[in-house]
């Protein structure tokens, strides 16, 4: 569940994994190899470009760029094993967890600092951390490998 | 001359050294500490650290003489802005022994100043807007200044009539300007524009100017050598502004006959001639319906909307600024226009937010290609639009047979421009395309007011725009289909917790 902001509406809207991506309300959203999207409405496909910073998602489709306020951040859904890569260049500020830690979902991993802003990578699920990749102070390249978190059995 | 130092930053300082370049001449930008590795340095084959950061690094004429002076640097291009309409930094450049790749400090004082260009064009035969400029020598005691201006004021306002614009002499910008619509306001805007004057210029000088309502802005571009050629090179039309700033630029003009062409050309190339102009600069008219135009004021630098003319003209600009800074006549062929241009400027503005200059990442930055576009640009995919600087980040340009197909291929390419990061005014400038006035080519200066009385508004977000947010915003990972891990480019448009299965 994630709750979005438009101007003074508050949208709740619920994605829920579908093949190799999501589907909201009716709506399919597929990432793709070049790291756009690709939104399917009934015959309608749209390819996108996408990103989140901070609070904000920044999204240009049909020719519009669309910048929505994200409220709070929903939980995990998808309850597998996972890597995570950094998205930007930038440095590590602080890394929070170890090798063998229990983690539970929304609890924050490793802080990054990217384009003069944090970015606080947490968990998506109860799992348990595999591997630490960096400390802190590290510089690492965009899609550099950061961490791994195995998920827990439900 | 054999090395050029631009005294700029963001794209103008980009597109003059990109110049120097294609001229063969040994490029040589500046930077403010706060620019390390800035676009612009990397259009140069030798960058210079300048002290300080933000405008006053690049406000240092003495700095960056001295940085020239230590670099075996010939010239120095100011670009727009910042120190390029200074008569006193061009005198210093001179004294230095280098080349001022401008129009001389005399001509640049004698236009800066707004009522002895008035004085100057009215002599030299140039249509001015019916006003009256008001003569007081300054006292030292303001009090008495203002007393004087003010009974002085009053009287003229009598024969220049109402709707009247009072403008301060040193004035720019909009500053030290007002609107007065009766009597009744006079007093009170003279205290007023003085004020502002004398904060912003130390120079509370002011004339008066009836107000033309509903009048085009036309400026036309002129290029003089030091043979003593001077050529006009037709005109753009930049009514469109928001805040006295210019937002969409065109040439030709739509409704500019061959005949007015002609007059308005003579008109302009009279006014550089006045004041001996050496260089490129251009002439503001505005333009009544009737195809009445007066005198402005004349820019005595390179200007922001400098490409339309160059589309449609085929000249090189700032090329042909260089030649002329060389003392070589200019290559400019006899005038022939082909097709029509049309400039939007891209700023980093919340357009729905009384144009507010944003800040932020520019996360992605894909600007549109394809047939008849042009790119003037001062910023990379991963820069940052910090606020210490002019908003402006680029400019798109458009060229097509023409004006029906340019506004449409102007319509496609903003359609594929992309920034993501920082808020920008990109689909204002679309929606601008398929206004009325624009469409119909029935611009004004007062267009912008006259559509949006109660300010843009951002299209509302749809079901496809919530569904795709709504997995950007989940801090869920994404799986891939496959199991070869990394495979396509890693990139920032995922979410952080991207997963590799």
């Amino acid at each position: 569940m994630v709750d979005l902001r438009t101007g003074d509406d508050v949208h709740e809207v619920h994605p829920l994994p579908r093949g190799d991506g999501w589907i909201v309300d009716g709506i399919e959203v597929t990432p793709l190899a070049d790291g756009r999207w690709q939104v399917r409405q009934g015959e309608a496909v749209s390819l996108a470009y996408g990103t989140r910073i901070g609070d904000v998602v920044w999204m240009h489709i049909n020719g519009r760029v669309h910048r929505i306020e994200v409220i709070e951040a929903g939980a995990g859904a998808a309850q597998e094993e996972g890597s995570f890569s950094a998205p930007m260049p930038g440095g590590v500020l602080d890394v929070l967890v170890a090798t063998g830690d229990e983690v539970t979902a929304g609890q924050a991993l490793l802080v990054l600092e990217a384009m003069k802003m944090e970015h606080r990578i947490t968990a998506p699920y109860h799992g348990r951390v595999v591997a630490v990749h960096v400390t802190q102070g590290d510089r690492v390249q965009q899609g550099e490998l950061l961490l791994e978190v195995e998920a827990s059995e439900a | 001359m054999r090395s050029v130092l631009v005294a700029n930053r963001g794209e103008i300082a980009c597109r003059v050294l990109r110049a120097c370049k294609e001229a063969g001449l040994r490029a040589v930008s500046v930077h403010a500490e706060d620019e390390v590795g800035a676009m612009h340095t990397e259009m140069s084959d030798l960058s210079l650290s300048l002290e300080g950061s933000g405008a006053p690094a690049y406000l240092n004429g003495d700095a960056i003489i001295a940085a020239a002076l230590a670099n075996d640097v010939d010239g120095i291009h100011p670009g727009f802005g910042f120190l390029s309409e200074r008569a006193g930094f061009a005198q210093a450049v001179l004294d230095a022994g280098l080349i001022w790749i401008g129009p001389s400090p005399s001509a640049i004082e004698r236009m800066g100043d707004k009522m002895t260009a008035r004085i100057t064009m009215r002599e030299a035969g140039v249509p001015v807007i019916p006003g009256e400029e008001i003569e007081i020598e300054p006292s030292g005691d303001e009090k008495a200044d203002l007393e004087a201006t003010l009974v002085a004021v009053r009287s003229a306002s009598e024969r220049v009539g109402f709707p009247l614009l009072l403008k301060a002499s040193a004035g720019g910008g909009g500053k030290g300007m007002r609107a007065v619509e009766s009597a009744d306001g006079l007093d009170e805007a003279v205290r007023g524009a003085r004020r502002e004057a004398i904060a912003a210029f130390g120079d509370g000088r002011v004339y008066l100017e009836r107000l033309l309502r509903g009048a085009r802005h036309v400026e036309v571009q002129v290029l003089a050598d030091a043979h003593g050629r001077t050529v006009h090179l037709g005109e753009r039309e930049c009514s469109v502004q928001r805040r006295h700033q210019k937002v969409f630029e065109e040439a030709p003009c739509a409704v500019v006959s061959e005949d007015q062409r002609q007059r308005m050309g003579e008109a302009a190339i009279a006014a550089a001639e006045a004041v001996d102009y050496v260089g490129a600069g251009t002439v503001e008219f505005l333009m009544e319906d009737d195809g009445t135009f007066h005198f402005l004021e004349m820019n005595t630098r390179i200007q922001v909307e400098h490409p339309i003319t160059e589309l449609v003209t085929g000249v090189d600009l700032v090329r042909e600024q260089l030649r002329i800074a060389a003392g070589e006549p200019m290559s400019v062929p006899e005038l022939a226009m082909r097709g029509h241009a049309i400039e939007v400027r891209i700023y980093a503005e919340d357009a729905a937010n009384g144009f507010l200059p944003s800040i932020g990442p520019l996360a992605v930055f894909r600007p549109p290609t394809g047939p008849g576009l042009r790119l003037d640009t001062g910023v990379r995919e991963g820069d940052d639009v910090s606020p210490s600087y002019d908003p402006m980040l680029a400019k798109l340009i458009v060229h097509a047979p023409s004006r029906d197909e340019a506004l449409q291929r102007m319509r496609r390419a903003l359609d594929e421009f992309v920034i993501l990061g920082t808020t920008t005014n990109v689909a204002f400038l679309r929606d601008l395309c398929d206004l009325d006035a624009v469409v119909s080519a029935t611009t004004s200066t007062t267009t912008l007011d006259d559509a949006y009385p109660n300010g843009w508004e951002v299209q509302p977000a749809s079901e496809a725009v919530m569904a795709l947010a709504a997995v950007l915003a989940s801090s869920r990972g994404i799986t891939r289909g496959d199991n070869d891990g990394p495979s396509g480019p890693a990139s920032p448009f995922l979410s952080l917790n991207r997963r590799y299965p």
